[in-house]
């Protein structure tokens, strides 16, 4: 039996050290799915935690074919893709960019070669518009083209996730990518500064 | 992050992974040492909430339910001490007050018993901060009691100068003796606030002096007396007169009343001196209906015989009462137009007016911006560019010098470290140390680091 196995078993029987254990395990993965699809840290902190909570509920029916990380990826996608079509708030667009602006150091997604300000700030810019237009894309486009593009996940994987046929999701991380090549082909927003 | 055998790499999929990548470095940076504790509350807390409403997400019911929760948590923050944890409590109270403060004029407010507000401040005060307010009541409970005394003597003084000189006697009716009446009954009524004061022409007859001059200390509801169109007005003593311009003035400058009664008839300055002198034919009591006119108050205790003197004064009083809060308001130094939503908070005291310091502490906060543009790293470094030359001399060196930063949220720069062939020379340290001096502007988020390649030009 694998550790895994073990904690769910005990989890099933009420140990709640043993499922802290798998949420311990699991928190960080789980997490990056979530900003992935919500693009924001607060919004995927609450879509991880719900994730466990519905894992939690529903341990009991995980049957151990599939791995458990796998049936978490399926939670967590859903929970995410629930939580996108739930919460319209109009800041979205604004937060999704909250990691490349300040939080995150773009310098390090680039190369490794020293940047001035003003290349920093270019790229951080850049890398800023693609978010917001990752996050302005519809749930179901947005989530398809995260699997595909960024969890690299094949077709036939997120078929199953998203239970929807394989073509259907080739259909969508292809829409998806066109939508977002002609948003990042736009003249930026007024308002926006161009750098 | 390899991409899948099976599909050929898409350029646009380059800018998305070079994105995430930066998303990824922010979770590589968040700290989930208390996730699982977290996860483990929400699943004590949360048991039957997601499985008895499975569409509640998507009902609208959170958004009301945080409305309501951040109305709540607003009136909580804004009662303060007042409030014993009963937001419901809060809630009525506060409309309560504020209804109360927008339909009564000032007078039939302080008439109303037992109207106080929460920890003895006036709920009727609007217009003016808290602060000012609880001056104003901490003036008024110290009371200036020479002016009351003064007051009383210079009553007494009248009353027997009108009896030793026979004035009283030859005054014809009873309107006189009336008049004299309320004149002796000024000394057991001062210092009660004018509503406390029993019956209408007691509370702000002309004899009573002390509500007259203020042992209030604000704007008063009791005008001042009339220009006499009747004999029997010619009669009214010096101290009554004295009175009358004392409350005046004191109107003028009690601007929470007033203030009200601006907004309700911005051109008042005009009618509040004739109701004041309404108010002041005979007098009435505080507790006046809004809108009435001191006009018609004044003539009908100007015209009327002197039989019906009190009865005349009572409307006059009663009406002018609401002017004289006018005028009152409408002098006020510096009055300015207030919302409804300052009416209900100062009425209700509940929230207390912003220091300076604490407006400018939030302006500047409203002023933080998300990051840092390109102006702002240009404006700062080229703000040190002096210094960041002056480090040629140390050894004669021309060329570049990078330097790895780090700008704290707060503007400054929390670290500054040489790099490159500089690494460990004087004159990198030099330049870093330059670099510590730079000023940006606040920024919101986590600290920005750059690393900046300085170059060391120009003449020795």
């Amino acid at each position: 039996m694998s550790d895994d196995a073990q904690l769910i078993a005990s989890a099933v029987r009420g140990d709640r050290q043993a499922f802290a254990d798998l949420v311990r395990k699991y928190q960080r993965r789980v997490f990056g799915i979530a900003l992935h699809i919500t693009g924001n840290r607060s919004d995927a902190d609450d879509v991880a935690q719900d994730s466990f909570v519905k894992a939690y509920r529903h341990l009991a029916d995980f049957d151990g074919r599939a791995e458990l990380f796998t049936w978490l990826y399926r939670i967590t996608v859903n929970s995410a893709l629930n939580h996108l079509r739930g919460d319209k708030r109009a800041d979205r667009l604004a937060r999704a960019g909250e990691a490349a602006g300040a939080g995150a150091r773009p310098e390090r997604a680039g190369s490794d070669r020293v940047r001035t300000p003003h290349e920093w700030l270019e790229v951080s810019e850049r890398l800023r518009r693609v978010l917001e237009e990752i996050a302005g894309l519809s749930p179901v486009l947005r989530v398809t083209l995260v699997l595909a593009t960024v969890e690299q996940l094949p077709y036939k994987r997120i078929a199953e996730i998203m239970d929807v046929p394989e073509g259907t999701v080739a259909w969508r991380v292809n829409e998806a990518r066109k939508q977002l090549r002609d948003r990042l082909h736009e003249p930026a927003r007024e308002g926006e500064e161009s750098l | 992050m390899k991409p899948p055998d099976d599909r050929p790499v898409n350029p646009i999929d380059r800018d998305i992974a070079d994105a995430f990548a930066a998303l990824d470095q922010a979770v590589a940076e968040v700290n989930l040492d208390d996730f699982a504790a977290r996860v483990l509350v929400r699943l004590d807390q949360a048991p039957a909430e997601s499985e008895a409403e499975p569409g509640a997400e998507d009902s609208g019911l959170h958004d009301i339910r945080a409305l309501a929760s951040s109305a709540r948590r607003r009136f909580s923050e804004r009662d303060g001490s007042e409030a014993d944890g009963d937001d419901s409590a809060v809630l009525l109270t506060a409309a309560h007050g504020g209804l109360r403060a927008v339909a009564l004029p000032d007078a039939g407010a302080r008439a109303a018993p037992g109207r106080g507000g929460p920890n003895g401040v006036r709920t009727d005060a609007v217009g003016e901060s808290r602060r000012a307010e609880t001056r104003r009541v901490d003036a008024r409970s110290s009371a200036p009691f020479w002016i009351l005394g003064s007051v009383a003597s210079l009553a007494a003084a009248a009353a027997v100068a009108v009896f030793v000189f026979g004035i009283g006697r030859d005054r014809a009716g009873p309107a006189g003796e009336e008049r004299g009446e309320v004149v002796a009954r000024a000394e057991p009524t001062e210092g009660r606030p004018a509503g406390d004061a029993p019956g209408g022409a007691a509370g702000a007859a002309p004899g009573d002096l002390a509500a007259a001059t203020g042992a209030d200390g604000r704007g008063f509801a009791t005008p001042p007396p009339p220009p006499p169109p009747e004999p029997e007005a010619t009669r009214a003593t010096e101290p009554d007169q004295r009175a009358a311009k004392s409350a005046r003035d004191t109107g003028r400058a009690g601007g929470a009343d007033g203030r009200r009664s601006r907004l309700r008839e911005p051109s008042s300055e005009a009618k509040g001196k004739v109701g004041g002198h309404g108010a002041a034919g005979a007098g009435g009591p505080p507790t006046a209906s809004p809108g009435g006119e001191g006009a018609p108050g004044g003539a009908s205790s100007a015209e009327k015989p002197p039989a019906g003197g009190l009865v005349g004064g009572v409307e006059g009083g009663t009406e002018g009462g609401v002017e004289g809060g006018v005028e009152g308001g409408a002098a006020k130094p510096g009055g300015g137009t207030v919302s409804l939503d300052d009416m209900l908070d100062e009425a209700t005291g509940k929230r207390p007016s912003p220091s300076p310091e604490a407006e400018a502490e939030k302006k500047k906060k409203e002023e933080q911006k998300k990051g840092l543009d390109r102006r702002d790293v240009s404006k700062a470094l080229a703000d040190i560019g002096d210094a960041v030359q002056r480090c040629r001399s140390v050894e004669n060196v021309r060329g570049t010098v990078s330097v790895k930063f780090v700008v704290a949220p707060g503007g400054q720069v929390s670290s500054a470290v040489p790099t490159g062939a500089h690494a460990r020379s004087k004159t990198g340290s030099c330049v870093a140390r330059a670099v510590t001096q730079a000023r940006f502007p606040a920024f919101e988020g986590d600290p920005i680091s750059f690393t900046y390649p300085f170059v060391l030009a120009g003449g020795a």
